[in-house]
């Protein structure tokens, strides 16, 4: 079950749509934004729906660029503790 | 996976991100509302391990900006949770005292403090003075953008192909022995092999101490009752040899009589198998004016006539394995339901036939049908991370461009100078020098003849310490004030030492990066705490100066449309500073050169998937192909048709990249030849150096950590029982071991943890206080030219108090 997580490089003038579009999809959440900077975490229970949502975001025209930041490890938390 | 942690698990993603956006732009800092809500404690994240080419997946552990724990990774396919000791003590090696941490320029004979301004501008000079003058040294240690960075600024930017990893000492004749065979380097199958195999093959190498994860996937079938066996052929006993079920000693260089005796074998026993070769084989042999890796057709009947010598009984003689011994290999070989992995490193490449004992371990295996099936492939073994993914797919080399684009062919420079995007010409079409040939360039006066580099820049590397024969390679070079010497390293080694200006770098998980081991496996990291002091990355170094001398207005470090030659956009338009240092992490610079790297990657189907793609794996191997479902499929193995999208449907086989181009591997004549130096009455035994398990090559990170610097603190000169009675030589004893290059001291360990035969001793080289390649031989394999550290005559002595 994926969880990841991006930075979106957005216009700050023109992101109106892609916000109503995040908001809109339970399975992305929306951390504290920094000026023309998105991060979100997309949580998805497979791969292909994992897949589908980031390509609608890299192809979202209010979205300039996307940079991944962070995977799911969840076993690398669960051997060490 | 239970809610909390999936909370949590997705807590610690929106943190990184929301970190990740903050840094990169003005603001700076971590949510504080998140930050509360994490509470304290370590942040994990992957990274391979920094040491050899296994490439075990490592779990690091991060609080308050400092590793505190290392993993092993359980569901990491290469090393399935385990790490060896150098692997669990990989943290601390960021931890040592004397991290270098400000630039050093030597002034007045001393190193002496400079501003990276004033550390840039010195290396912009000495490019300008002369810049066909001006070479590059890496290493297999490189991130793959680092390298690919390294590659673009030299070939692309100073039109300059002085550029070698130090790769060409330890994996070169692999590399040659895959293209001469197969058309096209690397690996055709992976590590699953070790689990499958019915028989391992150690062809003078020693994975119990240089490569213990992978050993240890040996040891775990035998331990839960696999009947699994193990022949190790080696010159000395090791720790492998401990295992071994047949340890089969020969005398230096007579592997290459070994495995012609087994071809020999395979056709006096008609047990070879005929319907594979007939298919899926060429014969070949040297040209005989002009010796190349293509070589020329050999007919079968003159190929079986060339082998006639190669009886039993006259390659028991040269290599002093027994006849029955010999027999047992060939009977091996012939049983086509036994799966046989062959293993090799060192032994077979550090060697002045190293290419042709690469091609006659394939051909074996080719000659015999062992190849194609999961447990039945010849596989060689890299010593450093990123050997493979650096030096030899971004390619590194002398002679190479990305991708298996060689300089010398002018549709490869095209390609790659519209990848870059500079004029054509651009790139110059001879291949630069060699590392042997660059560092003896740099000790011949600029007067003389070949005495043309003046500057050479080192990074991730210690050709102090490692370079053989170093009186003739470095020394004059040391001490001529033409010559110039640049360094970036994390610690004082034995090049900093002699350095006129050193540059003090990130390592490891202090920067992001990308690896490739040596079963084809690409696997990402990011940066997970920051360098001491003025550290920073060996890429942002060649980025800042090519900027340098883009604002000096030199030309090449300039694309066709004028623009910089590392120009990345901003993604709200206008230039990305990736020269500023404060600016560097604003972008992922990895991304950015590993999505350009990628274009190369498809001419020799070494096809790479998007950077998004590893940052969610453990890595992945190439050729990794994109699905019609928008997935990416790694390949394990290669030429077979079950796994291989690129092998034609219905051939079983396809060697798709076969330097004849018929779709056939290439199974070599080559004869055995003796070395060029032999103990005689002056020099009367062997030398033999290499590692050991507790450090990792010149010893610079793991002399750092105490626990392994307590295992193993210094150098030692094994030697066999009788020699030491001869010698008059008690365990703990100095001797010294002289060749007629140098000499150096060192207790003498009798039996030591190998057992040489009589007649020869092994130093290990990771002791920096013990420099053993004054004492080794500069001659090197003519195609691959990498060096023999293997062998060379010496006399021993003990040192009266």
């Amino acid at each position: 079950m994926p969880i990841v997580s991006a930075v979106l490089y957005t216009r700050e003038d023109k992101r109106t749509d892609l916000m109503k579009d995040l908001r809109a999809d339970t399975r992305i959440d929306v951390g504290t934004i920094w000026a023309d900077r998105v991060p979100v975490v997309v949580d998805t229970p497979d791969r292909t729906q994992d897949k589908a949502v980031w390509r609608r975001l890299e192809h979202h025209p209010d979205v300039l660029r996307v940079e991944l930041v962070f995977a799911d490890f969840s076993d690398v938390h669960q051997e060490v503790s | 996976m239970t809610t909390d942690r999936r909370s949590f698990l997705k807590l610690a993603a929106l943190t990184a991100a929301t970190t990740a956006a903050s840094t990169a732009g003005a603001s700076s800092g971590i949510d504080p509302a998140l930050a509360k809500r994490m509470g304290p404690g370590v942040r994990w994240d992957k990274a391979p391990c920094r040491f050899c080419g296994t490439g075990c997946h490592v779990q690091v552990g991060v609080q308050n900006n400092k590793v505190v724990a290392i993993a092993g990774d359980v569901h990491a396919d290469v090393n399935k949770g385990l790490l060896c000791m150098k692997g669990y003590h990989v943290g601390l090696i960021l931890y040592g005292e004397d991290r270098l941490t400000k630039p050093l320029l030597r002034k007045n004979g001393e190193l002496t403090p400079v501003s990276w301004d004033e550390a840039l501008d010195v290396i912009a000079d000495r490019v300008e003075l002369d810049p066909k003058g001006f070479a590059f040294y890496g290493s297999g240690q490189w991130t793959i953008p680092e390298g690919y960075a390294a590659q673009k600024f030299m070939k692309g930017g100073i039109a300059s192909n002085h550029i070698d990893p130090n790769a060409r000492l330890c994996m070169a004749s692999a590399v040659t022995g895959f293209i001469a065979t197969y058309g096209v380097d690397e690996p055709n199958g992976c590590y699953q092999d070790l689990d499958d195999c019915d028989v391992i093959i150690t062809w003078g190498n020693n994975p119990a101490e240089m490569h213990p994860v992978l050993f240890s996937r040996f040891m775990d079938r035998r331990s839960r009752g696999e009947k699994i066996t193990l022949i190790d052929m080696s010159t000395r006993r090791t720790r492998t040899s401990a295992h071994a079920d047949h340890f089969l000693r020969f005398n230096p260089q007579s592997d290459l009589a070994i495995a012609n005796g087994i071809l020999h074998l395979l056709l006096r026993n008609d047990s070879w198998d005929k319907d594979f070769v007939e298919k899926h084989v060429n014969f070949r042999a040297l040209e005989a004016d002009k010796p190349s890796l293509k070589g020329e057709a050999m007919d079968f009947e003159a190929w079986k006539t060339a082998l006639d010598p190669y009886t039993p009984e006259y390659v028991s003689e040269i290599s002093g394995v027994s006849v029955e011994d010999l027999h047992m290999l060939a009977d091996l070989f012939g049983d086509r339901d036994k799966k046989i992995t062959s293993l090799w490193c060192m032994g077979a490449n550090q060697h002045t036939r190293g290419t042709a004992m690469n091609c006659l371990i394939h051909g074996v295996h080719l000659f015999s049908g062992h190849i194609g099936r999961p447990g039945d492939n010849p596989t060689s073994l890299t010593g450093q991370p990123s050997a493979c993914g650096t030096a030899r797919e971004v390619g590194t080399l002398a002679h190479a461009l990305p991708g298996g684009r060689l300089v010398a062919k002018e549709p490869h420079r095209t390609q790659s100078e519209e990848f870059w995007n500079v004029p054509a010409g651009r790139i110059d079409p001879k291949p630069g020098k060699h590392t042997v040939a660059m560092f003896k360039s740099w000790s011949t006066p600029k007067s003389e003849e070949g005495g043309n580099i003046h500057t050479i820049w080192v990074q991730v590397t210690n050709p102090g310490q490692t370079l053989p024969n170093r009186n003739l390679l470095m020394e004059p070079g040391v001490k001529d004030p033409d010559k110039f010497l640049i360094c970036s390293d994390v610690y004082p080694t034995a090049t900093t030492e002699i350095a006129d200006l050193v540059l003090p770098s990130s390592m490891w998980v202090e920067k992001s990066g990308v690896f490739g081991n040596s079963e084809r496996r690409t696997q990402q990291w990011f940066k997970q705490v920051d360098p001491p002091g003025q550290a920073r990355d060996d890429c942002w170094q060649i980025i800042a100066v090519a900027h340098k001398l883009f604002e000096r207005g030199f030309e090449g470090m300039k694309d066709k449309d004028g623009k910089f030659l590392f120009h990345m956009d901003n993604p709200n338009g206008g230039t990305f500073a990736n020269w500023d240092w404060n600016r560097y992490y604003d972008q992922n610079v990895d991304e950015h050169l590993f999505e350009e790297y990628r274009q190369f990657t498809r001419l020799k189907h070494k096809d790479l998937a998007p950077y998004s793609e590893y940052v969610k794996t453990r890595g992945l191997r190439w050729p990794v192909v994109e699905q019609p479902d928008g997935t990416w499929r790694e390949t394990r193995y290669r030429f077979a048709e079950f796994d291989d999208p690129y092998v034609k449907p219905g051939s079983t086989h396809d060697f798709y990249h076969s330097t004849t181009g018929d779709g056939r591997a290439q199974v070599w004549f080559r004869p055995y030849e003796a070395p060029p130096e032999v103990p005689d009455e002056e020099y009367p035994m062997w030398l033999c150096t290499g590692r050991v398990i507790e450090h990792w090559h010149s010893g610079t990170m793991t002399g750092r950590v105490p626990q392994l610097r307590g295992s193993m603190p210094a150098a030692y000169c094994e030697i066999n029982r009788q020699d030491a009675a001869n010698l008059g030589v008690s365990n703990g004893d100095m001797v010294v071991v002289e060749s007629r290059r140098g000499a150096v001291e060192l207790p003498a360990w009798i039996d030591g943890r190998g057992s040489p035969p009589p007649g020869t001793v092994f130093v290990p080289f990771f002791d920096e206080r013990v420099k053993i390649n004054f004492v080794t031989l500069h001659e090197h394999d003519p195609f691959s030219k990498q060096p023999d550290y293997k062998k060379c005559a010496v006399r021993v002595r003990r040192l009266e108090a």
